[in-house]
């Protein structure tokens, strides 16, 4: 297999190079050692609050708010797509905010889109949170809620049919509702206790 | 060979047997997958193709470790695996600074959400998507001048060679060097001030 | 940092005159696409062409099919399950509930552990390198540089939300989820907004090891 090989050989070199630079700095820094930030820039926290993370925020703020006008004026669709470009936004990688930011808009959006009976499109947007969610937190408990809600929406529109086969399909969403609802008490109390007990 | 119904009957056992515990049972589905995701859903939207092939394994090791999140609703897998997939992908442009111009480019010019109307078989909608991907392409080389246009569809579209697309521009094989890679300067220009218009998506 | 195209200078014309420097680049790039085209991309790419090469490769893999390769899909497929099973089977990191909230690995990081064995011998050479160099060149380090700065406080970090919102209540209608989603961003990021003001209005300060000592410079 020679391309993980080449793909390692690369960041060998990456890292001799990066090395190599790290000693040229400290060795050049030092009459600046006395300056009071050199040691600073080579420490400084990867994950530090900065602007980039401010203005993916506030984006966020702005859209959920413009939705929010949209909603109290009736206009479902306007709202929806509001919601959506929240999905869109930037964030710097790795942030744990960003998955929380995105996760609560998920769950705003499944909720708009099940409220215009688009209830595969909320299933969608639920299941692809999930997917992507590198942790649990409360914003993925709630969105386990939101899909308890969007199965009870889909058992709803298959007992609406009258076909039996609906029906018993019915049975087996309910059931899988109440999966999802059990799911998010579970994390949400697991969450707690950590909080509780300081981590 | 299986018709469609009969291959979503199939592919709805290997998820549900996954989802009680038999993970090996997702190794058909992935290798059937693998290679739209790759070739339309991923490549297109990075550009490298070690890196496509990384991020490809990342996108089948994580909808394996939580096929439990998926739920079937008589549709192939295909779209959970894509959105997995564009997700991944752009965690890579955002890592990169070097390379956030062109995702945002791309973020605004190739879909990132699945559109849960799309056809509900995979094979139609990694066609569809490629149809599409080609659509976007085409626009941004459309307004490129006509030189520039002409020696990407040559070299890079048509896959002549250097000295055939040198020979049907009139130019020597250096001449044509300079052109394509000032039209690969400026095609990469342009998707980037894309980036710039408003997203157009509802 | 390539000398491209993130820079506002304007392109040249389709027949501009190219100059000794613009022809090498161009020739060398393209050797890279007979490469590419040939399906033997090329393992090193000079750092000025690869964001060229990426938007010719994008350009080649939105208009034409893309194969991987029956072999290369299953090797990438055995990967792919290894890794899960391997995940998965020590452990799912994911429900225990004794792991601690903020503790969790980015997908990032995770990544990275898989090529840890070859990284960790790079890093390796590469420190012991630098540590050569260091004393080759530089005289015994001052007190300063030996004295570790103190963590930066939690309140001006990236971090997740959940201890900052809680348990997220069931909302009984579209207009209370409305009202509530709102609430919680505006009190994300008014949190966030307090930390990243006393990480900026304060300066680099607090990171050092000596309090009340001004910003850097001469």
């Amino acid at each position: 297999m020679t391309r993980p090989t080449r793909q390692m050989s690369r960041l060998i070199l990456a890292a001799l190079v990066g090395g190599v630079l790290v000693a040229l700095g400290f060795a050049c820094s030092g009459e600046s050692d006395r300056r009071e930030g050199s040691v600073t820039r080579i420490t400084a926290p990867e994950d530090a609050i900065d602007e980039s993370l401010m203005i993916a925020l506030s984006q966020a703020k702005n859209f959920h708010h413009k939705a929010r006008v949209y909603m109290s004026d009736g206009q479902l669709p306007l709202a929806t797509t509001t919601v959506r470009q929240i999905l869109a936004i930037p964030f710097p990688a790795g942030a744990p905010e960003a998955e929380d930011v995105q996760l609560d808009a998920r769950a705003m959006l499944a909720k708009l889109l099940v409220a215009q009976g688009q209830v595969d499109a909320a299933m969608s947007i639920v299941d692809e949170g999930l997917a992507a969610a590198t942790r649990e937190s409360f914003f993925v408990a709630n969105l386990y809620t939101v899909k308890g809600e969007v199965l009870q929406a889909q058992a709803e529109l298959l007992v609406s049919t009258g076909q039996p086969a609906d029906g018993d399909r019915a049975r087996e969403v309910r059931k899988q509702a109440i999966v999802a609802f059990d799911k998010s008490i579970a994390i949400n109390e697991a969450l707690q206790k950590q909080i509780l007990e300081g981590k | 060979m299986p018709g469609p119904g009969a291959e979503l009957e199939q592919e709805q056992r290997l998820v549900e047997e996954a989802q009680r515990g038999n993970l090996d049972a997702m190794r058909p589905l992935l290798e059937r997958y693998a290679p739209p995701l790759y070739g339309t859903v991923i490549l297109p939207r990075l550009g490298d193709a070690a890196t496509a092939e990384d991020v490809l394994r990342d996108t089948l090791a994580t909808a394996v470790e939580k096929i439990n999140r998926f739920t079937w609703q008589g549709k192939t897998i295909y779209p959970w695996l894509r959105q997995i997939a564009i997700n991944k992908v752009y965690d890579v442009h955002r890592a990169s600074k070097r390379s956030r111009r062109l995702a945002d480019a791309l973020a605004q010019e190739l879909p990132s959400e699945t559109d849960p109307e799309a056809s509900p078989d995979a094979m139609m909608m990694a066609e569809e998507e490629r149809t599409s991907h080609r659509g976007r392409i085409e626009l941004a080389l459309g307004e490129l001048p006509d030189r520039y246009r002409t020696a990407i569809q040559l070299r890079l579209i048509e896959e002549l060679s250097r000295e055939e697309c040198a020979r049907r521009l009139e130019v020597t094989v250096g001449t044509f060097d300079v052109l394509l890679h000032r039209a690969v300067r400026a095609f990469r220009k342009k998707f980037g001030d894309r980036a710039d218009v408003p997203d157009p998506r509802p | 940092m390539t000398r491209d195209d993130d820079t506002p200078s304007p392109m040249p014309a389709p027949d501009d005159v190219a100059d000794a420097a613009e022809k090498a680049r161009a020739r060398a790039f393209g050797d890279l696409i007979d490469k590419v085209v040939a399906g033997r991309p090329p393992a090193a790419v000079p750092a000025d062409e690869r964001a060229l090469l990426e938007v010719a490769t994008v350009i080649r893999a939105a208009t034409r099919p893309v194969e991987l390769g029956a072999a290369r899909t299953r090797s990438v497929v055995e990967a792919a399950l290894a890794t899960a099973i391997e995940r998965k089977g020590g452990g799912s990191r994911l429900t225990d509930p004794s792991l601690p909230v903020a503790g969790v690995v980015p997908l990032a990081r995770v990544r990275a552990r898989r090529l840890a064995p070859w990284f960790i011998a790079g890093v390796t050479s590469a420190v012991a390198a630098a540590a050569v160099l260091v004393l080759v060149l530089r005289p015994a380090p001052s007190r300063d540089v030996e004295a570790a700065p103190p963590p930066v406080a939690t309140h001006l970090r990236s971090r997740p939300a959940d201890a900052l919102i809680g348990v997220i209540a069931r909302a009984p209608s579209l207009d209370v989820a409305g009202g509530a989603t709102v609430s919680r961003i505006d009190t994300i990021y008014a949190d966030r907004l307090a930390g990243f003001r006393e990480r900026t209005l304060s300066g680099a300060t607090r990171r050092r090891g000596s309090p009340g000592t001004k910003g850097g410079g001469p």
